[in-house]
């Protein structure tokens, strides 16, 4: 069987593979992915190691500092909030609602994004265009905004707020996906496939993909902080997750009112929300300089 | 008179921790009114010596030379303003693909206007100079046969064809009066009537108002039509050099034969539809150079010597640089 | 003999269509005649805006013609894309950035035309693919290479080879000479010619490159505004040029060439 010569694959690796030599000279980036990694860990594993569960009450052990204050408890290592649960507990599965419904979110809005925009993209005419201009429009208002008003229409609740969230992203991906779909579409490895016989899914499937895939994981890595950001204030102002619900937002809001007696209420959720907001972000720049410049070096 | 001398300049640049010489000793003259071709395929560094003359070289280069001297003056050890100078009124360069090198939001009269320089504009008020830079403008776009001038230059770069672009590209060149016209393959990918006329311009230009001429391409039609002598480049290293006349008849270096054989318009006795005779292999890269003579591992006559750079010998004003020349009986 | 590869009346004149009010003039090409032999070279030349491109994608099936007839040894073939096109008459396009794609292997573009139009199970498309590589002078590394680490010869050859997969009758060519260096282009054109010796293909080029259209034409069509002014054997036409339009060319070729 051929085997490619090793030290040539070494010198030229794969695009994607160049994506990660570059990503990887990023040390701020490789940072920031090392604490995205840490969180999606905790939110996968977390609720498993979890000493109790995040609703359980402990009515003798309301508003108790973290264990590294003089009145704090080994028992309760995060403290925990004025109906006596447990803040570690909260965190844990808080990071995992927010991030999984947010990664959740956008996943479904990339899909129906990227799709809606491959057809715009594919399309010729007044149709298409007429789209993107309708579009344009939508992209020019927050996304919260526009969440805020979905979320009015169809109730409160973390499902509703995902897809309130969700039709907020779609815009931006269809958007992304038409101009880049557009311009594929002139070059000539294009024009050779079509020459081949191939229909319209098979040149997208097989020839725009692997171009695309980058930019998508970048601006879906993008979007999930959005979402973060968004389904935390959605649950803050309560129209999102509701109170019995642990989500980051939710927690924020509930210890909005002991604020100054238990600062690390809100110190904590918010902290998370920070971290986790600011390493994707750091990891999706990082990516995204790291796809420029993959192909000269 | 010499007026540009390049005697063995070396180029280096850091790669990886590894010095490699882009540019390896090369020598260049240019007499006055002549003109010189530098043929080379890509990589052979060609563009780096352009950007070695007019000082356009990123810091990162390790620039050594026994000569590099323009009109006796050591371009190496001039200031910067020195050489922008130097650059402004003796020395102009054209490049290729003239409408991507025009302002595409300017129409041609805007940017001809402004590059006129200030020392040739007479008058005191703005009316008086902007006439005088008009009238300027039309005589050298006259000069270099641009018809229907008025027509032409009130349109934008795109709505004119090729060739009137490079005309216009050679006047704005010209109009700093230059001794020196350093042209960067200007008829790449050009038709053949389109390159006859710009060829036909320099070959003019060059008779009529003593400019000098390097021009730089692997068009071995256009140079012969017109060059008086060339340079022959291979990798960063000159392998032959000489008269035009006489490198077309009898070249020494076998590459130079390999790039006379792939224009079969010179071989007229070549049967229509034979194999063209071609050197084997590619022209190697920057990070995989050969020692000593960089054709080496190409070349048909290579032998144990040719790992050592062989050194420059001449007969008659022909310079060349190989161990084993074609027509010379010994060593 | 029947030519292996005949149009006729072959026109293009799409009808005005309207932008802002105004009727906005497309090219017309056409009506043309041109046949071609099994392994013959046809050469076609011409100043830039002469219709060159547009003839050659008209034969390649890229464009759709207005009217005409292509036939391939005598059969009419759709003037469309078909898969009788698509496996006999093959383009290369003029080399520019975009004529690869350089998000997929080399293995894989090569790959993909016998994935459409043949019935070929996965480990027989392997070896046609290697055959083919090794055919164009490539090694068979090649397969896993990208574009972005491949010569412009090289790419030059992928793109031929990306043509001969399907084992075409007809190979056409836009300019596949200009962008490559002498010694490139060289080894290039003896490749072709060894293929069209091997192979029997017949071959269609369009260049600027008057020299290599007298050594590797048979014969050579002359455009100008859309039409075919002038079409004889090579050598005729080079010592003897009869339209204005051709004997332009010709001449300043000529002129180049005295020294």
């Amino acid at each position: 069987m051929l085997d490619a010569n090793l030290y040539e694959e070494e010198l030229h690796p794969t695009p994607l593979g160049a994506t990660w030599r570059e990503f990887k000279q990023r040390h701020v980036a490789v940072f920031g992915l090392v604490i995205l990694t840490v969180f999606i860990v905790v939110a996968i594993a977390g609720p498993l190691l979890s000493p109790y569960a995040p609703t359980t009450q402990h009515t003798n052990a309301l508003l108790i500092p973290p264990a590294w204050n003089d009145n704090g408890s080994i028992l309760h290592i995060l403290g925990t909030d004025a109906l006596g649960r447990d803040m570690l507990t909260r965190l844990f599965y808080g990071t995992q609602v927010t991030l999984f419904s947010s990664i959740a979110t956008v996943f479904i809005a990339l899909s129906l994004g990227v799709a809606m925009g491959v057809v715009a993209g594919m399309s010729k005419g007044l149709r298409s265009s007429f789209i993107n201009h309708v579009l344009d429009i939508l992209m020019l208002t927050p996304t919260l905004l526009i969440a805020i008003i979905i979320v009015a229409i169809l109730g409160t609740g973390l499902t509703n707020a995902m897809l309130a969230i969700g039709l907020a992203l779609v815009p931006r991906f269809v958007h992304m996906t038409r101009d880049f779909v557009r311009e594929e579409m002139n070059k000539d490895y294009i024009k050779t496939a079509r020459l081949d016989g191939a229909n319209l899914t098979q040149v997208f499937l097989f020839n725009i993909l692997p171009n695309m895939v980058e930019l998508l994981i970048v601006q879906g890595t993008l979007a999930i902080s959005v979402a973060i950001l968004d389904i935390s204030a959605l649950g803050f102002l309560n129209l999102g997750a509701q109170t019995l619900m642990p989500e980051l937002g939710v927690m924020i809001a509930d210890g909005l009112s002991t604020v100054y007696i238990a600062p690390w209420n809100i110190l904590l959720p918010g902290l998370s929300i920070f971290l986790m907001v600011l390493s994707i972000n750091i990891v999706g720049d990082g990516l995204r300089s790291a796809l420029r410049n993959r192909l000269t070096h | 008179m010499i007026i540009l001398d390049i005697k063995n300049l070396t180029l280096e640049i850091e790669s990886n921790g590894v010095l490699i010489k882009a540019l390896d000793k090369v020598s260049l003259t240019i007499q006055e009114n002549e003109i010189r071709a530098l043929v080379g395929e890509s990589g052979s560094g060609k563009s780096l010596i352009v950007r070695a003359i007019s000082g356009a070289l990123p810091p990162q280069w390790i620039v050594t030379a026994d000569r590099l001297t323009w009109r006796g003056q050591n371009l190496v050890k001039m200031t910067r303003a020195q050489r922008q100078a130097i650059m402004r009124r003796d020395i102009a360069v054209i490049f290729q693909d003239p409408m991507a090198a025009l302002d595409p939001s300017a129409k041609l009269k805007d940017q001809m206007l402004e590059s006129v320089p200030s020392e040739f504009i007479e008058g005191r008020y703005s009316w008086q100079r902007y006439a005088s830079r008009l009238s300027i403008s039309h005589k050298i776009l006259h000069k270099v046969g641009i018809q229907n001038i008025e027509a032409c230059i009130n349109k934008y770069p795109h709505e004119l064809s090729a060739d009137i672009c490079q005309k216009f590209m050679i006047a704005m060149a010209l109009v700093s009066q230059p001794t020196l016209l350093i042209a960067d393959d200007p008829t790449r990918g050009m038709e053949t009537n389109t390159k006859k006329q710009i060829l036909a311009l320099f070959t003019r230009l060059n008779k009529t108002r003593n400019l000098s001429i390097l021009f730089v391409s692997h068009d071995l039609l256009a140079i012969s039509a017109m060059a008086h002598s060339m340079t022959v480049l291979y990798c960063g290293q000159t392998v032959e050099s000489g008269k035009m006349k006489a490198m077309r008849r009898r070249p020494l270096h076998p590459y130079t034969k390999a790039l006379m054989d792939s224009a079969p318009s010179f071989s007229p006795d070549l049967k229509p539809k034979s194999m063209l005779v071609a050197l084997d292999g590619t022209i190697p890269t920057l990070q995989h150079l050969p020692i000593g003579c960089r054709l080496g591992p190409r070349c048909p006559r290579a032998a144990k010597e040719c790992v050592q750079m062989p050194i420059e010998r001449s007969i008659n004003q022909h310079t060349y640089r190989c161990h084993y020349p074609m027509h010379v009986e010994s060593v | 003999m029947t030519p292996l590869l005949s149009i006729q009346q072959l026109t293009y004149n799409p009808p005005k269509r309207w932008e802002f009010l105004s009727p906005r003039s497309e090219f017309v090409l056409g009506p043309v005649d041109l046949h071609v032999h099994e392994s013959e070279t046809l050469a076609i030349i011409g100043s830039n805006d002469s219709g060159k491109s547009l003839l050659a994608k008209l034969i390649a099936g890229a464009v759709k013609p207005t009217s005409g007839e292509i036939l391939l040894n005598g059969q009419p073939i759709g003037t469309h894309q078909s898969k009788a096109r698509a496996n006999n008459i093959r383009m290369v396009f003029r080399h520019s950035a975009e004529s690869l794609n350089p998000g997929i292997s080399i293995g894989s573009m090569l790959d993909e035309p016998l994935r459409l139009n043949t019935q070929l199970s996965p480990a027989m498309r392997l070896e046609k693919v290697m055959q083919t590589l090794s055919l164009v002078g490539l090694m068979p590394d090649y397969y896993y290479f990208y574009k972005h680490m491949l010569s412009d010869g090289q790419q030059q050859r992928v793109a031929l080879a990306r043509a001969l997969i399907l084992d075409p009758q007809v190979i056409v060519a836009d300019e596949p000479f200009a962008a490559l260096d002498p010694s490139v282009r060289s080894q290039t054109v003896n490749l072709l010619l060894k293929l069209q010796a091997e192979l029997g293909l017949a071959f269609i080029f369009i260049s600027h490159n008057l020299g290599i259209v007298r050594h590797m034409a048979d014969r050579t069509i002359v455009m100008s505004n859309g039409q075919i002014v002038e079409s004889n054997l090579t050598q005729t036409l080079f010592t003897a040029p009869e339209h204005p339009s051709a004997q332009k060319l010709i001449h300043a070729h000529n002129s180049m060439l005295k020294l």
